[in-house]
């Protein structure tokens, strides 16, 4: 497992360019006025984003076949995706959330940190749900297919997300619901994020580990 | 150390059935086509695919009950796979000192240098040759007891061939149970350096015989066709037809050569012996 993760942070510090471009756009759009909370969400991102791409390089020139030679498991392998994915995605949130937070106490002393705080940890968590969604996908489909499938797979939760929010006037039980939830006090609402996070990112893994055991290469 | 009874594999245009078995202390080759299935045969012994029929033993244990732990005293070249084209020598030695306790670092980079592998360049510049061997030094760099070899010496020129084989030999003797599979196509290689030799075609293995037996008693005997019918045929393997009448191969040269000796008896080397499995018709 270490040796696995040494390999992808070796390969995460390859796109230290990359990073200097999300520092200068983050830059860019905190002097622009962009909300700060809307910056830590888009640093996570790529955050996530970076980590995703490990898969990819795994891949690479029939990679797998070899990795899978090295003292370590099938199992072993996805949950180092995993905890890698937590690293990269958990870091990128904690340093622009310290960033965007001293920042916003330079700026704007008056605010409440506590709050500003709790807003971000909550997009925080919600991006390990598209990193739940994407390691699958990139395990089984590849870095090419897994982009096109997971285009779909966004297009089609956009998709479900409006017919709910449709059938949310004709259903009061869905709109009692998204109620309860935008009623939410701060940690309540981060309490319920967290659970979902750690909901999807299980359920992920346990699809990850059969995909990973029932490939051949 | 090795074992793989009756191990079946089915593909659409492609079945395999091959036995082999890598004693302790042996140098075990692999000889066959291109597409006579050695590769599958190495992934199988790996696990990373799934067999159909047969049974595969590492260390006495069913391959697919080989732990990471196990995984640590096996070295592994693939022809068609290594590490990540975007890593450097130095990222290679930083991962492997993680992943292998008995991982030399030392040693490792002291022979990258001594075979002009680059420390800081990334693996996708390499020369296949390069690549070639920093797959070797690799394998041989963790103390593994079992090294599987596929094609390990694809790429390299003649001289950088001779030094990886010495190093290898080298590593073998340095602790007598260390036991090697190894394939190639240059079956020069292999005469050197094996001490038994499976040849495989179509799916199949069809010899396996020591390498002193396959060149101190094979041989081929070019007959006619009169000479053909005359001859004692007990000890004939394998018949090609040619245009002066048949081309035979007999794994007692020194009896045709005794009670013969008007007929055409040449020593045969692996590569004749493969060309007639391959072409010729099995008696």
């Amino acid at each position: 497992m270490r040796g696995m993760l040494v390999k992808d942070f070796r390969l995460l510090l390859m796109q230290k360019q990359f990073f200097v471009v999300i520092v200068a756009v983050s830059v860019f759009m905190i002097a622009s006025g962009q909300n700060t909370s809307f910056i830590v969400t888009y640093c996570t991102a790529m955050g996530m984003f970076f980590s995703v791409s490990s898969i990819a390089y795994d891949e690479f020139e029939n990679g797998y076949a070899f990795l899978f030679t090295l003292p370590v498991s099938r199992r072993g392998y996805v949950a180092e995706k995993y905890l890698f994915g937590i690293l990269c995605t958990g870091i990128t949130w904690l340093l622009s959330v310290v960033c965007c937070g001293i920042y916003e106490q330079i700026v704007r002393p008056a605010s409440d940190p506590a709050e500003q705080v709790l807003i971000t940890a909550i997009s925080g968590l919600v991006l390990f749900v598209p990193l739940a969604v994407m390691i699958p996908f990139r395990l089984k489909f590849g870095a090419d297919r897994g982009r096109i499938v997971m285009m779909i797979v966004t297009a089609l939760l956009f998709g479900l997300i409006f017919l709910v929010a449709k059938a949310a006037d004709s259903f009061p039980v869905l709109k009692q619901a998204v109620r309860a939830v935008n009623g939410l006090s701060g940690p309540a609402l981060s309490g319920v994020a967290f659970v979902f996070a750690v909901l999807a990112m299980g359920i992920s893994a346990f699809v990850s580990i059969h995909i990973v055991e029932k490939k051949q290469f | 150390m090795l074992r793989l009874q009756s191990v079946r594999k089915h593909y659409d245009t492609f079945d395999l059935d091959c036995s082999l078995e890598v004693k302790p202390g042996m140098i075990t080759g692999f000889i066959g086509a291109n597409g006579a299935g050695k590769s599958t045969t190495f992934k199988a012994i790996l696990n990373l695919i799934r067999i159909d029929g047969g049974e595969i033993t590492v260390f006495g244990k069913p391959h697919t009950q080989i732990t990471a732990k196990d995984r640590e005293m096996i070295g592994v070249v693939l022809s068609d796979s290594g590490f990540s084209g975007y890593l450097t020598v130095n990222d290679v030695a930083a991962v492997m000192r993680q992943m292998y306790p008995l991982f030399d670092r030392a040693d490792f980079m002291e022979r990258c240098r001594q075979f002009g592998i680059p420390e800081k360049k990334k693996i996708k510049e390499f020369s296949t040759g390069m690549r070639a061997k920093l797959k070797l030094i690799a394998a041989m760099s963790h103390g593994a007891r079992l090294l599987v070899l596929d094609e390990p010496t694809s790429g390299l020129d003649v001289a950088a061939r001779e030094e990886l084989l010495a190093l290898l030999q080298d590593y073998l003797e340095e602790q007598e149970e260390r036991s090697v599979l190894i394939s190639s196509h240059i079956s020069g290689d292999l005469e050197k350096f094996c001490d038994d030799i499976y040849m495989i075609s179509d799916g199949k293995t069809i010899l396996h015989e020591e390498t002193g037996v396959l060149l101190d008693e094979y041989g081929i005997l070019k007959v006619d066709e009169t000479q053909y019918h005359a001859l004692d045929q007990t000890y004939f393997k394998w018949r090609r037809k040619e245009s002066f009448g048949y081309s035979v191969l007999t794994d007692q040269r020194s009896f045709y050569l005794e009670n013969y000796p008007d007929v055409v008896t040449e020593k045969s080397g692996i590569d004749d012996i493969l060309l007639m499995a391959i072409k010729g018709e099995r008696l």
